[in-house]
């Protein structure tokens, strides 16, 4: 069976503690609770959650979306945001999860990946190093979001196909994101065509989301 | 004195889906010694020990909804209290929606299914049906089908096309593309192929099955064209195989671009009649464009032809049908899986076969499409 394996990558750094992680783990759950709705969905979207502070940790293997447990984000007080690791993890991980068509069986769908930060990369020479090989890891998309005024949203624009911009990191906000998240997800199982310039364009964003590329 | 008992956020291994018995490990907290549960309603769990002393939650949830429940437990002797929550999902099956295309305001209506049946020195058949997910989203069908016997000249035409997803109207370029092959194709056998030559078949077929893919991807340009629309908004694949009798028995060939399967089904011969053009992530494919056979010898590679005294079935498919019922491109190049498939397939009429494109399989739901040539047998 064909799975579109999708990567999540959230920042869960000391920036995120309180109402703005809260808004997070509520718009995940929405976010999932949408996606159990689509049939489509929930026969071919698997799901891992990485997060990023300190250290990068897969919270959830790719898992099948019907058997994807629910899930309590935590930061730390403060400290670090390592994007670069979280990047290293999801390549790494990309290459042993996903199945590339051969003679032998069909391919997977191409991956997507979704991005979330509310800071700049701490671990600047793993991200300078990681994001050349983030594209070229097969991804059929990479949507960043820079959430709050301190995100680097320049940083999300060096490997994103497109990056959304949040202007508070509250609840409504993450909502129109996610809800777009589940938008690219359920439209991401469709023919693509077999050279980039072919590549389907993504469903249009909420209204209230702005976008930077 | 009452204590109060430390709160603490539980984590289960995995969800359920409704009306399904599951099991899931209770990740955290870790170190429990009791477990008391107020369960809820609608529901028939139990929480029991394993034989590493995890504590698993196995039953079955009725809803498809979050299910959310405390219980009280004990760790190290302290009571503790613990909001466990278990997502629950819906059987996809049950949720699937037929939707109508609105087509008020959108351009080149096609009907949900078609299909059709042709009797020549062959018997021909060939449905197809608007796929599932399609069908959800009241989209339309993409994919497109003729089949076609010229009396005159003997020669048996059956096409399929699958309009790319992705491209808004793939819909019309699968229409543009089987509608030209079988308003062109018989010419261009009348006049090159009125008979299976005995040499220089390749180029016979270079000028009959060639030159007709190039004046479909000619008739799509010129409908890009025409109303001012991009190439690739009318993306599509295309197959064509043709098929007459000879006095050594059966001359079969095809041309293909893009993915599907073209196969023939005759005792142990190889089946596949075509060389898949997929790329290394599903749904990736060619399109029909000029590109694809710009070149003499791209073109004669992408041509495929075959003699044999008989046959049992001759089959081109979309991918909506070949993806479910060949796990591989290997598997596609035995002879029992085509014996397999066929001896599936309902063709006690088109609209029996029509039906018969609807089988489930999970998560195979894109249009599907097939046209099959059978030998005429005598009525035993």
């Amino acid at each position: 069976m064909r799975r579109l394996p999708v990567y999540i990558l959230l920042d869960t750094s000391g920036s995120m503690r309180g109402e703005p992680i809260h808004a997070v783990n509520n718009s995940m759950q929405v976010l999932f609770s949408t996606l159990r709705q689509d049939p489509h969905a929930l026969d071919t979207v698997h799901i891992s959650l990485i997060t990023f502070d300190l250290e990068a940790r897969v919270m959830q293997e790719l898992t099948p979306l019907d058997q994807f447990p629910a899930v309590d984000l935590k930061t730390p007080d403060s400290g670090p945001t390592f994007l670069g690791e979280a990047l290293k993890t999801v390549g790494q991980k990309v290459k042993s999860e996903v199945r590339v068509g051969n003679e032998d069986g069909n391919g997977d769908w191409a991956p997507l990946l979704f991005v979330m930060t509310d800071g700049k990369p701490s671990d600047t020479q793993t991200f300078n190093e990681q994001v050349e090989a983030i594209k070229s890891a097969g991804f059929a998309a990479m949507v960043g979001c820079g959430a709050g005024p301190s995100a680097d949203v320049t940083a999300l624009k060096r490997f994103c196909t497109s990056v959304a911009m949040l202007d508070t990191l509250d609840g409504p906000g993450f909502e129109q994101f996610f809800q777009w998240v589940s938008d690219v997800i359920a439209d991401g199982s469709r023919t693509q065509g077999a050279s980039p310039a072919q590549v389907s364009e993504l469903p249009p964003p909420p209204s209230e989301i702005n976008i930077v590329i | 004195m009452r204590k109060t008992a430390q709160y603490l956020e539980g984590r289960l291994s995995r969800a359920a889906t409704a009306g399904e018995y599951f099991e899931a490990e209770l990740l955290e907290p870790a170190g429990l010694t009791r477990i008391e549960v107020d369960w809820p309603d609608d529901a028939d769990l139990r929480f029991a020990q394993n034989a590493a002393g995890a504590w698993v939650i196995s039953g079955i949830v009725r809803q498809a909804k979050l299910y959310e429940f405390n219980f009280r437990g004990t760790i190290n002797n302290k009571d503790v209290a613990v909001n466990l929550r278990l997502p629950a999902s819906p059987d996809p099956w049950s949720i699937w929606k037929d939707l109508p295309v609105d087509w008020e305001g959108l351009p080149y209506p096609k009907d949900d299914t078609d299909q059709a049946e042709v009797a020549g020195d062959l018997h021909m058949m060939a449905a197809s049906h608007r796929g599932r997910s399609h069908a959800h989203k009241a989209l339309p069908r993409d994919d497109d089908m003729r089949i076609y016997h010229d009396a005159a000249t003997g020669w048996h035409i059956a096409t399929v096309a699958d309009g790319g997803g992705s491209a808004p109207f793939s819909r019309y370029g699968s229409q543009t593309a089987v509608e030209t092959i079988i308003t062109e194709l018989p010419l261009l056998l009348a006049a090159h192929m009125p008979d299976v030559p005995e040499a220089g078949i390749e180029e016979a077929l270079h000028a009959t099955l060639g030159t007709v893919v190039g004046m479909a991807s000619d008739a799509i340009d010129e409908v890009a064209s025409s109303t001012g629309r991009r190439l690739q908004d009318f993306s599509t694949t295309l197959l064509v195989g043709i098929a007459r009798q000879t006095d050594a028995g059966y001359f079969f060939a095809s041309i293909s671009i893009g993915d599907g399967l073209i196969g023939l089904i005759a005792d142990n011969h190889p089946p596949l009649m075509m060389s898949p053009d997929s790329g290394s992530f599903a749904g990736q494919t060619s399109f029909l464009r000029k590109e694809a056979f710009a070149e003499h010898d791209a073109l004669i590679a992408r041509i495929h032809h075959r003699t044999l005294p008989d046959f049992t079935a001759f089959l081109l498919m979309t991918d909506g049908v070949s993806d479910p019922m060949f796990a591989s491109e290997r598997a596609a190049e035995s002879p029992d899986a085509w014996v397999t498939l066929f001896g599936r397939i309902d063709r006690s009429s088109p609209g029996a076969l029509c039906d018969w494109l609807n089988f489930k399989v999970k998560g195979e739901h894109d249009d599907r499409t097939i046209a099959i040539m059978t030998p005429k047998r005598p009525i035993s």
